[in-house]
């Protein structure tokens, strides 16, 4: 498999199609059990622990479930971007606000204001970033420090957001594959964040760099060119 | 029960509009099942609603589509727009035609619900 999503190989052609009517299908079901679990927890309440043990494996199996399809579905299908204008720094803030993490893990924001506003696809540029704050949370086990910065580039006209951790790193011999599809070293990992956030990134000429040492964590820096006057 | 607590639910899959309707109607919301875009307008027609609660993507006439017909009949009518999959355009376009938001599917029900008391107070 080539290193890049099939959205920008043109194989997205072939495989869009299937992909697109299979993922709206399933999005559907599951939405079904969705709306069911929440029904059933709206009348069931916590009265009964089996029950709730029951509610909250289906309402975590159904949302490991969309998050494959939603990968799948970013991965494969060309999506142009409804760009408008955009404050990063505001949806550094709004993406961080949706992050789960645990109790261990301290976020610390930098937030460089005035920063110029970038054209981009809020969506795209908020699931790219969002793709970078879990692998940080999930790179964290044991707890740990998830910092946020943006700035200005030396250029001062590209703006950048980093998200760095302060995890173990990324081993050496795993550095080279972190783009490649399917790639993962996590047990539950389906290895398509990383590819979909540089895949959204590059869609808005602009980059995505990891860079990770063993023992001091891992920074991953997303790069955009501020909107065109 | 007041108009704003009043909502019509349209999706061409019938279990999303089900099991969407047993929820809403077990939080106090009166709602109104249409499976289609040309149907919700027949609907809007009959009866008034505070919410329209729409699929983006329907045979014959989209969720976009068929809230620019219901606004010409009500006006004041609100919508929240769902999709299992939608291109960003259309999107942007349901945003431009007025409705609040557009949620993907399937709900973070929590969300949603939040969403609606805030349209439908």
């Amino acid at each position: 498999m080539s290193d890049k999503a099939p959205a920008e190989t043109g194989e997205e052609a072939a495989l869009g199609p299937l992909v697109r009517k299979v993922g709206h299908l399933v999005r559907n079901k599951l939405a079904v059990l969705v709306n069911s679990t929440y029904y059933l927890r709206l009348r069931l309440g916590d009265t009964d622990e089996k029950v709730t043990r029951h509610l909250n494996l289906m309402e975590r199996e159904v949302g490991v479930a969309s998050a494959v399809v939603a990968d799948l579905m970013d991965f494969v299908i060309v999506k142009e971007p409804a760009r408008r204008p955009l404050d990063v720094n505001q949806l550094a803030g709004d993406v961080l606000s949706e992050l789960a993490y645990p109790d261990a893990i301290k976020i610390v924001t930098a937030l460089k204001p005035g920063l110029p506003l970038i054209e981009a696809d809020p969506a795209q540029i908020a699931r790219a970033l969002e793709k970078l704050l879990v692998n940080a949370v999930e790179a964290m086990t044991a707890g740990g420090r998830l910092t946020v910065r943006t700035g200005l580039g030396d250029d001062g006209q590209m703006v950048w957001i980093a998200v760095s951790d302060t995890g173990p790193g990324i081993p050496v011999e795993d550095q080279a594959r972190l783009f490649d599809p399917l790639f993962t070293t996590k047990p539950q990992g389906f290895g398509l964040g990383l590819p979909i956030a540089r895949s959204f990134v590059e869609r808005h000429g602009g980059r995505l760099e990891v860079r990770s040492s063993p023992e001091k964590g891992t920074t991953c820096t997303v790069t955009l060119p501020p909107r065109s006057r | 029960m007041s108009v704003t607590r009043r909502i019509l639910i349209v999706d061409d899959d019938d279990a999303v509009c089900e099991t969407l309707s047993d929820v809403l109607e077990a939080v106090g919301y009166h709602t109104v099942i249409a499976g289609d875009g040309e149907e919700a307008v027949t609907c809007i027609q009959k009866e008034d609603f505070g919410l329209v609660l729409m699929d983006l993507r329907m045979p014959r006439m989209n969720g976009v589509q068929a809230y620019r017909e219901i606004k010409k009949r009500r006006p004041a009518v609100e919508a929240i727009m769902i999709t299992a999959y939608a291109t960003g355009d259309l999107v942007q376009e349901a945003l431009r035609a007025g409705a609040r938001e557009v949620l993907s599917k399937p709900l973070a029900m929590d969300r949603l619900l939040t969403l609606i008391a805030a349209v439908c107070p």
